[in-house]
């Protein structure tokens, strides 16, 4: 052992020395770097070298490192703890689960280091409670994210604008190809230098433990078989329909790709005609019909009489849901696959369970599937197995019936999993990506994934530290393909040049750290239900626009004390007329701001696609407004509406010197004003102060109620009851700190 | 030519494999599926394939549904007979439909299976009467192993052993 890079903050007894970390953190320092290294290899190392160096140079400075998932940007945070000599309250976790104003605290701490979610982090930033340009380090933890809207892309754009002396770390098993993924996530980051490392690096190899891929071939019963070519023959007739009228090419027939049924199906919804409107559904059912497919060949009987049962079962069933209960081969499907109990993947999983823990009986594993309903089946099979010990380990989402694991659940398995309390985890797709799992000897594709990203991170579970075994089972004739397509692409995923020994890459310039923001002159206040809007974040990039997110009661955008905007697309216009919501909303904001707005946004106003209200209809709420004194403004998209909304800021506020003043709707009740007398102690929403009110009756009531009457209300837990108590009795202009 | 298959599962007596079997020739009586096939020197097309299972018994066929192997499986039961056997005529039908609505019937396959009990498993002995064997003897026990596995509700599997053709397993009787 020996500190690896000679910094303070590191403790050289926690970090076993490895060269191509430190030459790898060297580099890093350099100028923005995105590393791709196979995981298991410590890239979180790599992060807390640059991090602590980092500190050194600018002592003054932050470091923020972010993780897309609560879990991971949590086990960083331990991670680095246990790297670097820092005490306790220079580590932070800041996820959604702390609310906004706490948050805001937590970033004025004064803490050195802060593990964070990106939408978190986004949302602060748009908020303005966060300033990015105080952080001397990022880093992107699964920067192959870093594409499209996700909010990797919006961060590192507010960063490289507002850093003066930043710096960006971008961390990955799976950088992509040049030409495709690689080539938007350097251009999104700002990457000057891109340096993947593979497996058979030299500097790597010694690291790196032996890896064998076996592929499994399973046969589908005969009455599988059969249901599956009807399937099919149904679907293909479907698309074949859909190729008559032009709306398909290349092969029409069931093995059309879904991707250019989801491009249809989104290209006919922006339509709106009889002809367009009845291709969508069978677009649906097509859709439908392919997922049926797919749950039968790779899922088994059970899962797939489920999906028609819950379809047959729903409150409100869509035309295509119609059409495909009434297709003669589902119409057909209980009667052949009421004989299958289960896929005869589940029997050769079984079988090599079994022989494995016969072998070795403290082997561990990983099985990965892809519903929560076979990982539900797989788990129960397996208890029956002699000296399998599952597991299972899935997402925090509930589905109807079944409530979703917590993190605290998911913490405890992989402790018992470790402690070898479990030997094999029956795990959905959450355990894919980062989520430090330990070593395991055995992982195995119960169905295999069509994205290259996700089988590279899936096989990353095993041959760490001590040869590991990767098997996929496959069904004959039904995903093979899917396989051997995805493993094609992960060799493109895994670098353009995986023989080379470090290949580097130069991105696009970053912006020049010189052109620094003009101070924000104008401020628009969002309400938090916009917050998530591409407006928000077309403002959030404006350098003259400060953004300020709060509550409204009224109106979507504050521009100043008179000018409040009511901002509805032309979807939402049609179903706020509807049912009616628009009058009374246009009515609430005359009543409480001069100014009225309603601007429309879309860019054919009069002809919505989803919705069947004539444009004569539009046209007359149009003129209403026009004759109740409201001005209609109208734009195109989120960029003419934030330009507007701009604009309208700067008059107000810069030429006509109006402050923006927050004014609350007159209430309609004495209750209402209780509500949100209740409602203005933090914590403490409206939803949960009308609870409150409804069980104690009064606002004394509730004041003088102990806690654990507070904790009887539904919504209401330990910590909102202790809090909601001290708060009530706390003299007023005391201290903070923590309530009595 | 003749075909012999023997079936042994674990901690599974023979009569109970028995009533599995039977149970499974009660459900392929009348099952369809869709195969491709090539009628003569034609190009291969989709055609139906629908199979009738029929009980030999005094000299005719009765159809076996599942009210019949209800009996059969009442009557080795309560057999005292050291080997318990019955005869099957499997047909499989093979039909398609044309463009212009014709239904075209092709050779079926014509095969005369029996069962029998034996001391650690079932025999399965099938002699082709007709056909071009589209579906060819050892699919046919394959789809017959697969349905008395499911139905008997057990993951465990039957263990098919095969002898050479016109060749027999032996086994002694129960």
């Amino acid at each position: 052992m020996s500190a690896p890079l000679e910094n303070p903050f590191i403790d050289p007894d926690a970090v076993e020395y490895r060269r191509y970390q430190v030459e790898l953190a060297k580099r890093a320092l350099k100028g923005n770097t995105l590393i791709s290294l196979p995981t298991g290899l410590g890239k979180t190392v790599i992060a807390a070298l640059v991090a602590a160096e980092r500190l050194r140079q600018r002592p003054e400075g932050s470091v923020l490192v972010l993780a897309p998932t609560k879990p991971l940007a949590s086990q960083h945070l331990s991670t680095f703890r246990r790297l670097m000599r820092l005490e306790e309250g220079a580590f932070r976790l800041v996820t959604g689960e702390v609310p906004p104003v706490r948050r805001e605290a937590i970033w004025h701490s004064g803490a050195k280091l802060f593990f964070a979610t990106p939408h978190t982090v986004w949302n602060d930033v748009v908020s303005g409670s966060l300033d990015l340009g105080g952080f001397s380090l990022l880093v992107f933890d699964e920067a192959h994210r870093a594409v499209g809207a996700y909010p990797y892309v919006r961060i590192a754009q507010a960063y490289l604008n507002s850093a003066r002396d930043g710096l960006i770390l971008a961390l990955t098993a799976t950088p992509g190809s040049p030409e495709g993924r690689l080539r938007e996530v350097t251009k999104s980051l700002g990457i000057r230098e891109v340096v993947i490392k593979t497996r058979d690096s030299p500097d790597i190899r010694p690291y790196v433990a032996p890896l064998k891929t076996r592929v499994v071939k399973v046969s589908l019963p005969y009455r599988l078989r059969a249901a599956l070519e009807l399937l099919r023959a149904d679907l293909t007739l479907v698309v074949r329909e859909l190729a008559a009228e032009g709306l398909l090419s290349g092969r029409p027939d069931y093995r059309i790709p879904l991707r250019e049924l989801l491009t249809l199906r989104s290209r006919l919804s922006t339509e709106d005609s009889p002809d367009s409107r009845a291709a969508l559904a069978k677009v649906a059912l097509a859709i439908k019909l392919r997922h049926l497919i797919d749950v039968v060949s790779s899922q088994g009987p059970r899962q797939a009489l489920a999906y028609l049962e819950r379809l047959a079962s729903a409150p409100r069933r869509g035309k295509s849901d119609r059409m495909l209960l009434d297709l003669p081969s589902v119409k057909k499907l209980p009667e052949l696959l009421r004989g299958s109990t289960h896929h005869p993947k589940l029997d050769v999983l079984k079988r090599l369970l079994r022989e494995r823990a016969s072998r070795d009986p403290s082997f561990k594993a990983i099985v990965f599937v892809s519903l929560r309903d076979t990982a539900n089946l797989v788990f129960q099979e397996l208890t029956e197995v002699k000296g399998v010990r599952p597991a299972k380990f899935y997402g925090q989402a509930s589905r109807a019936g079944e409530r979703g694991m917590s993190q605290a659940d998911q913490r405890r398995v992989l402790e018992e999993f470790s402690a070898g309390i479990y030997n094999v985890l029956v795990a959905t797709n959450v355990a894919e990506e980062g989520l430090d799992i330990p070593e395991v000897d055995l992982v195995v594709f119960y169905d295999p994934v069509p994205s290259a990203i996700r089988q590279v991170q899936r096989k990353g579970r095993t041959g760490r530290g001590r040869p590991g075994e990767v098997v996929v089972l496959l069904t004959v004739g039904a995903e093979e393909w899917a396989f051997w397509r995805a493993a094609r692409g992960e060799r493109q995923v895994m670098a353009a040049r995986p023989s080379t020994d470090l290949t580097t890459f130069t991105g696009p310039p970053t912006t020049p750290q010189a052109e620094r923001p003009a101070e924000r002159d104008v401020t628009v206040v969002v309400d938090t239900r916009e917050l998530q809007s591409e407006v928000v974040r077309e403002m959030a990039l404006m350098p003259d626009v400060k953004v300020s997110v709060s509550r409204l009661e009224v109106g979507d955008f504050l521009l100043s004390d008179r000018v409040a905007v009511e901002r509805k697309t032309v979807e939402d216009l049609a179903a706020s007329l509807v049912d009616g919501r628009i009058f009374e909303q246009i009515h609430r904001l005359r009543e409480v701001y001069e100014i009225p707005i309603l601007l429309i946004e879309g860019r054919d106003p009069y002809r919505p696609s989803r919705r069947g209200v004539s444009p004569k209809s539009l046209m007359g709420l149009v003129s209403s407004m026009a004759l109740m004194g409201v001005p209609v403004l109208w734009a195109r998209d989120h960029k003419d509406t934030a330009q507007i909304l701009r604009l309208i800021a700067r008059r107000e506020q810069l030429e006509r010197r109006r402050r923006v003043v927050l004014k609350r709707a007159p209430a309609k009740s004495l209750s209402e004003d209780m509500e949100r007398a209740l409602s203005s102690i933090p914590g403490v929403g409206p939803e949960t102060a009308r609870k409150l009110l409804k069980r104690f009756g009064s606002l004394i009531a509730v004041f003088n109620a102990d806690r654990d009457q507070l904790m009887e209300v539904r919504g209401v837990g330990r910590k909102l009851a202790d809090f909601i108590y001290g708060f009530v009795r706390r003299p007023y202009g005391a201290e903070e700190g923590e309530p009595d | 030519m003749r075909y012999v298959f023997k079936l042994v599962r674990d901690r599974t007596g023979p009569v109970k494999l028995l009533s599995y079997v039977l149970v499974a020739l009660s459900r392929l009586n009348g099952f369809t599926d869709r195969m491709l096939v090539r009628p003569g020197h034609a190009p291969p097309v989709r055609a139906t394939r629908e199979f009738v299972v029929a009980r030999l018994a005094a000299d005719r066929e009765f159809l076996f549904d599942s009210g019949a192997a209800l009996s059969a499986i009442y009557a080795a039961r309560q057999s005292e007979e050291p080997t318990i056997e019955f005869r099957f005529r499997v047909t499989i039908k093979y039909y398609y439909r044309t463009d212009r609505g014709r239904i075209i019937t092709l050779r079926y396959d014509r095969y005369d299976l029996t069962v029998r009990t034996v001391e650690d498993g079932v025999l399965l002995e099938l002699s082709m009467l007709g056909g071009l064997s589209r579906t060819d003897p050892t699919s046919l026990v394959d789809m017959i192993v697969e349905e008395a596995r499911s139905a008997s509700g057990s993951t465990v599997p039957i263990i098919v052993a095969v002898a050479p053709p016109g060749g027999t397993l032996g086994g002694s009787a129960r």
